[in-house]
């Protein structure tokens, strides 16, 4: 007979619970978000929208699209409020971009994409009310800059991306022309997949906080066929499975490469309960690129390729990660034992850079706080103390695959390596 | 189990060995029909025999001295002889031919005076058809092991059939040409389909013994409907008897899948099918002015409670009566048929991805049992009244109702084939409730004018529907607990529960006026006539999301109740907006003018068809606009038959025919890509299959039962319409479709397909023999992706996207054109049955066997990686045994080879530690699926006035 299992009984539906303090970065501080401040414009929206908004409230009460050929540009402070119930594809509102849109927000000002402030609860972390960005073909550039995405992940209609009820994903790209930046960004309590470049896209992922995505299955990035760029400088926490995971076998668009370096990963892959599911840094089904620099503590695995449906392990690099676990399970799993090759070995194994099992001594977290933990506090936490085993020990001898990408005028400098493992450093 | 019944039969044959004398002889009408099973016998003497097959007798035991010999048969003048044996084992020999009873020579026209129901009805019809057809009497059904039409359809020559889950024929393939390329008549009159996207019908929704004749025609005329290229299956309902007619029948049987102790089979997997709810969750929520939202409330969880059981046996039963009133004026018969069968099949899986990186070979990504267990509840009723209001005018109203429920639980086990000590294992549950239900009414007029002048109409209205209420399934999957480090099975993240329903209304009128007329001073039959069609379509689709709540719901392995598994909604208001949620329409008209002229021995058929198609759709997706097509088609043919002797037809024809695309493949609608299959759609430029058909056939009739039949065929089909993978490179590409390669229905290049039938059907005195073979070549092109290295030659086919990041020495996947067979299409299919009938003892036996050769069943996107059918032989057996004047006692066993049905690709499969050790021949080939069925036993008792 059925029984609840106790052991993973919390992980569900942790997150929203234990997100109680408040901190001083972006947060989920209702109508304290820097932008908006609820003195700019309030406006509601549906239909066809392109052109510029200034800061304020604009309440989406269905569907809005960006017309192809079009661009909607969002000034700094704007907050998109998405006034839905994720009960239905109708009644979760997307904003479907088949021309561009360019969200730059400020430090201070960031562009938010969330609900009316009355579900603005971490208590509703998966429902997915609203159904998020989903840039179609014809979109070139994608860009959110000093951006939060929360909330989304309502059910989908039929497509060539959905099946009817899926989850969408927060953010979805449809092809591999469309330029997509995602800086200083965050992207937190989603019900699926974060960013989803199911098309492709040549993108950079840089300097953004994943927290709290995906129920009980979803990755922070997940890319598909044809996607190019990097993935750098980003803190993955409480993923319901991995952080970085790129496929593609190059079918008719370019293979996927991308370079996932200089990552932390926390407490990444134990909402997904499958075996063999879920960890911190996936390569599958012919992608490749370069792996290096990722700190990842207290997750289900480390780098892993799928044994079923192989990466381009010739061309894929990886080594000087650093390995931390509180349970020796996880230890154990720093190179998936579920995946293993033609001879039954392990795919992955421990490279000569790699720092296992050493504390990377966090600035403020404890390696020894619960893993099934999905709030963060302030990403500064996660920068190092000075004597961090992981401080010097990164590897810099490799170039981003993009030195800089440009879209919509906004133009984005792609930080190489540092010599530090992690995305932080000391400061 | 073999053993015993070859055992049975030699106990029931019996032997006579005589030591008297022996009259051996052959009895024939003059109409040199033998006349089979007509009495020959010396009453003083008690010796009784019955004329065979061939029209032979044997009359053994027969005493020294003078005889009276009465030969007796229905509908011919009785024989009175006067026979001497002078001495002991004298054989005597006579050859004698009965009159024609002069009563029954009445008015029928020649064409319908046979009773279509016996072989020799079957045979004439063939012999004295204008076009190419084979027939199946209803007398050959009875004693064949055969239960439902789909059954019956591959014993023509020239017909394969595509199965069902639990083994058994579904869908008729005529001369390798797919199911959409047919379609399906009762009484002539084309039905529709309760299928949720295509037209074509499936045969095993119809019983077996409602059939007086089973029709396959293989070459058009003007006044038949223009959309078959493979062929037309016509099943001739039971007609009004000439007299009284009772017959019943009861039998029962078993699955030996299920039998258990010595069989070794297993238990059924039994869901409680009244637990399905039928109504939409959201149609039981009020919620004015707002979408309806359902709760959890609205949902059972009773249908995922499973239970180990024994079967009950199957039954089988049938009811036919018949008979004439008011000096035959009004004829009326009423038939019913109840089946009700439990069957089943165990399937060995493997997933396949046509592709895997760095390899050329397919990848091997999972493995998995599934077990079967299904329930069949077939119903068939139909009755017919005709009326001959005058000698000239006559009116008949046929109605039928076919239904078939099948209550299907399914069973997973999954091995993802990846860590050894941490298996990645998943358990899936389904239980599954289809209910088909096909409907036709047809009024029918017949009118003489004159001699020259007659006409004939029908009006028609069929409805076809299917539902398919709370299609649920739960899957477990395994996990490690990191505390104590053992495995648990967990609910799965993501589950949904769907409700689908469709209907395919049909309204029709059809007319024929004939006129027999002199044309230069030559006797010709003109016809002309035509039909209106109004077909509407309604689809529905409703899906419910569900996450388990909590998370993680821990279940024991091998659980079978799940009854207490509580769930969140995560979608709630269902799918009203899904693209199938579509309306489709389908107006054809269609007139024609055909002649018929005989001079000399050659008789000639022909004329023009014009058909006029307005096919359209609209759906509750708002993204995706109504669209409609609208054609004209002319349709010539021209059929000769030769008649040298009249044992001997030389026949040639032509015609032209369509094949229209389905309903919902018209529609632009699009499917997201899984870990094995590349995304899916549909395709609004799809247009209309053309073909060129030429036939030509050598038949000849030694007598009206055997038969030699030579025949070849030729097919020109321009635009057919095959799933095919679009590469974003292809000018063809819509602009509709994603950037990335879709699999969608597409119209190739023009394919050929050519063959040669050989029909050989020759009865011995107690034993027959019937066997066909056809041989079948198709070829066809289209794209296929493999993966290449980058060379200076092949470089300019890259895109320019993928020109940034793939060089000369890289690997990518690419195009090349590969030829084969058309999907469905075996290059050999043969069928031999072999027959056995003793009318002294009143013993019937009969062996059959079918051979499909190897064919695509699945078209890959991936070059070589189509999924082959390997050859399947059938082997099924029948016996029966009359019991005093009016009771049969039979048996039919299916299936005595228990052969397995596979698919394989014909490549090794990418090594991987895992498969090589699961797959039976990695070296040489990549299994896919491989299916038990298991023999069936059927047991009955039939009661004939």
């Amino acid at each position: 007979m059925k029984k609840t299992g106790l052991f993973l009984a919390t992980l569900a539906f942790t997150a929203g619970t234990l997100l109680t303090s408040c901190s001083s970065d972006d947060d989920d501080n209702n109508g304290n978000n820097g932008g908006g401040n609820g003195d700019g414009v309030e406006e509601e929206l549906s239909g066809d929208v392109s052109g510029t908004l200034e800061a304020g409230t604009y309440t989406v009460i269905s569907d809005i699209t960006v017309p192809e050929g079009e661009e909607l540009r969002l000034e700094p402070g704007v907050i998109f409020a998405f006034d839905g119930d994720g009960l239905s594809p109708e009644t979760s509102p997307e904003i479907v971009v088949r021309g561009n849109l360019i969200a730059a927000g400020t430090e201070d000002s960031p562009i938010l994409f969330t609900v009316p402030d009355d579900r603005r609860d971490p208590s509703n972390a998966f429902e997915g009310l609203w159904g998020g960005i989903q840039a179609m073909e014809t979109c070139e550039a994608l860009v959110l800059q000093h951006a939060v995405v929360e909330y989304t992940g309502g059910p989908a209609r039929q497509s060539d991306a959905y099946d009817a009820g899926d989850p969408r994903y927060a953010i979805h790209i449809g092809s591999p022309n469309t330029v997509f930046i995602f800086d200083h960004s965050t992207l937190r309590h989603i019900a699926d997949d974060g960013i989803r470049p199911q098309g492709g896209g040549r993108i950079a992922v840089l300097n953004s906080v994943f927290y709290n995505c995906g129920e009980t299955g979803g990755e922070g990035i997940n890319s598909k066929d044809g996607t190019v760029g990097d993935v750098a400088y980003n803190l993955f926490y409480g993923l319901a499975t991995n952080g970085s995971k790129h496929s593609g076998e190059g079918d008719g668009v370019p293979q996927t490469n991308v370079n996932t370096y200089n990552n932390t990963f926390v407490n990444c892959g134990f909402r997904r309960v499958k075996t063999g599911r879920g960890g911190s840094i996936n390569y599958e089904g012919g992608a490749k690129g370069d792996i290096y620099n990722n700190l990842v503590v207290n997750s289900k695995f480390g780098v892993r390729f799928r044994g079923d449906k192989l990466p381009d392990v010739n061309n894929i690099n990886y080594n000087n990660q650093h390995y931390y676990a509180t349970d020796s399970e996880d230890q154990n799993n720093f190179w998936p034992e579920t995946d293993l090759d033609d001879n039954g070995d392990r795919l992955t194994e421990e490279q000569s850079g790699d720092i296992v099992q050493e504390d990377p001594m966090f600035v403020n977290y404890s390696v020894s706080t619960g893993k099934m933990e999905a709030t963060v506090n302030d990403k500064g936490d996660f920068k190092l103390q000075s004597g961090s085993p992981a401080l010097g020990a990164g590897f810099t001898g490799f170039s981003p695959i993009n030195s800089s990408l440009s879209a919509g005028g906004i133009t984005v400098q792609i930080p190489g390596p540092s010599d530090f493992i992690g995305a932080y450093g000391t400061n | 189990m073999l053993r015993s019944f070859f055992f049975c039969l030699l106990v029931l044959i019996g032997t006579t060995i005589s030591k008297a004398a022996t009259v051996k002889g052959t009895v024939f009408g003059d109409d040199q029909e033998p006349l089979i099973g007509a009495t020959v016998q010396i009453k003083a003497a008690e010796i009784y025999t019955t004329v065979g097959l061939d029209g032979s007798f044997t009359l053994k035991r027969v005493p020294v001295g003078a005889h009276l010999l009465e030969i007796r048969f229905v509908g011919y003048e009785p024989k009175e002889l006067q026979i001497k044996v002078k001495e002991q084992n004298e054989v005597l020999r006579f050859e004698w031919v009965l009159n024609t009873a002069t009563e029954m020579l009445s008015e029928v026209e020649i064409s319908e005076g046979y009773n279509l129901a016996t072989e020799a009805g079957a045979r004439g019809t063939e012999k004295n058809s204008p076009i190419v057809m084979n027939t199946i009497s209803a007398k050959t059904i009875e004693s064949s092991p055969d239960v439902t039409v789909a059954n019956v359809v591959q014993r023509v020559s020239g017909l394969t059939v595509e199965r069902n889950n639990n083994g058994d024929g579904q869908y008729a393939i005529v001369r390798g040409m797919n199911k959409r390329y047919n379609y399906t008549l009762v009484n002539g009159i084309k039905i529709p389909s309760p299928d949720n996207e295509n037209r074509y019908i499936p045969l095993d929704i119809f019983p077996a013994e409602l059939l007086d004749q089973l029709v396959v025609s293989k070459s058009l005329t003007p006044s038949m409907e223009g959309d078959a290229i493979g062929g037309v299956v016509d099943m001739k309902m039971k007609d009004a008897p000439a007299e009284k007619l009772v017959s019943a029948s009861f039998n029962t049987g078993y699955s030996e899948l299920f039998m258990r102790g010595p069989f070794k089979g297993r238990q059924y997997d039994y869901f409680n099918p009244s637990q399905v709810n039928r109504t939409r969750p959201t149609e039981l929520v009020e919620n004015p002015g707002r979408i309806p939202v359902a709760s959890i409330d609205e949902f059972t969880t009773e249908n995922m409670n499973f239970e180990k059981q024994t079967p009950r046996p199957n039954l089988f039963g049938s009811l036919v009566l018949g008979n004439r009133y008011f000096d035959d004026r009004l004829g009326v018969v009423i038939a019913g048929s109840y089946q009700d069968q439990f069957r089943g099949a165990d399937r060995t899986e493997f997933g396949v991805s046509d592709n895997s990186f760095g390899n050329p070979n397919p990848r091997v990504s999972r493995y998995q049992e599934r077990r079967y267990s299904i329930q069949q509840e077939r119903m068939g009723f139909h009755n017919k009244i005709d009326f001959k209001a005058s000698p000239n005018h006559k009116f008949s109203l046929y109605n039928a109702y076919m239904r078939m429920q099948t209550n299907e639980s399914r069973v997973i086990w999954e091995d993802g084939l990846r860590g050894v000590e941490r298996p990645t294992l998943e358990n899936n549950w389904r239980g599954q409730v289809n209910i088909q239900q096909i409907y036709n009414s047809t009024l029918q007029g017949e009118h003489k004018f004159s001699d020259k002048i007659s006409a004939d109409w029908s009006l028609v209205y069929s409805i076809a529907q299917q539902q398919m209420p709370d299609n649920s399934q739960i899957v477990t999957v395994s996990s490690f607990n990191p505390n104590d480090n053992k495995m648990v099975w967990l609910v799965e993240e993501n589950l949904v529960r769907i409700w689908e329903e469709n209907s395919d209304r049909d309204y029709a009128g059809y007319y024929n006026f004939n006129f027999n007329t002199k044309m230069a001073g030559q006797k010709v039959l003109l016809k002309y006539g035509g039909l209106y069609r109004m077909k509407s379509r309604e689809n529905l689709f409703d899906l419910y999301s569900f996450k388990p709540n909590p998370g993680v719901q821990e279940y024991t392995p091998y659980q079978t109740d799940y009854a207490d598994l509580t769930w969140r909604i995560t979608g709630g208001a269902g799918t009203p907006s899904h693209v199938l949620n579509y309306q489709s329409y389908e107006n054809v008209l269609a007139q024609y003018g055909e002649f018929r002229f005989t001079r000399g021995k050659t008789h000639v058929l022909g004329g023009l068809r014009a058909e006029h198609t307005d096919q359209g759709f609209s759906t509750l997706d708002n993204r995706i606009e109504p669209g409609n097509q609208e054609y004209w088609m002319f349709l010539p043919s021209l059929h000769i038959k030769h008649i040298p002797t009249d044992k001997i037809n030389l026949r040639t024809s032509y015609f032209k025919s369509l094949s229209r695309p389905s309903f919902l493949e018209i529609i632009p609608y699009r499917r997201p890509a899984t870990e094995e299959i590349r995304p899916q759609g549909g395709n609004s430029d799809l247009t209309h299959v053309e073909a060129h058909n030429f036939d030509a056939r050598f038949e000849y009739f030694p007598s009206s039962v055997d038969q030699i039949l030579v025949g070849v065929f030729y097919k020109i089909i321009d635009n057919p319409i095959e799933n095919a993978i679009i590469p974003p490179t292809d000018p063809k590409f819509p602009e509709y479709l994603p950037p990335a390669t879709t699999i969608v229905p597409v119209n190739l290049e023009t394919a050929i397909n050519y063959g040669l039938e050989l029909d050989y059907i020759k009865y011995f005195n107690k034993w027959g023999i019937r066997a066909n073979y056809t041989f079948t070549n198709s070829t066809i092109e289209s794209i296929k992706r493999t993966r290449t290295e980058v060379t200076e030659e092949n470089y300019d086919q890259l895109t320019e996207l993928q020109k940034e990041t793939i060089g000369i020495g890289d690997s990518t996947l690419m195009n090349v054109m590969q030829s084969r067979p058309l999907q469905g299409q075996s290059r050999h299919i043969g069928n031999f049955s072999l027959l056995y009938k003793n009318q002294d003892v009143g013993f019937d036996a009969q062996l059959s066997l079918v051979f499909t050769g190897e064919r695509i069943a699945v078209v890959s996107a991936g070059l070589d990686t189509d999924w082959w059918q390997r050859d399947f032989t059938q082997l099924d057996f029948s016996a029966e045994k009359k019991i005093g004047k009016h009771f049969t006692v039979f048996c039919k066993v299916n299936n005595l080879l228990n052969t397995p049905f596979e698919l394989h690709i014909k490549k090794p499969h990418m090594s991987d530690f895992r498969a090589d050790e699961l797959q039976p021949n990695s070296d040489t080939e990549t299994l896919v699926q491989r299916d038990i069925f298991q023999r069936s036993y059927l047991f009955g008792l039939r009661y004939k006035m």
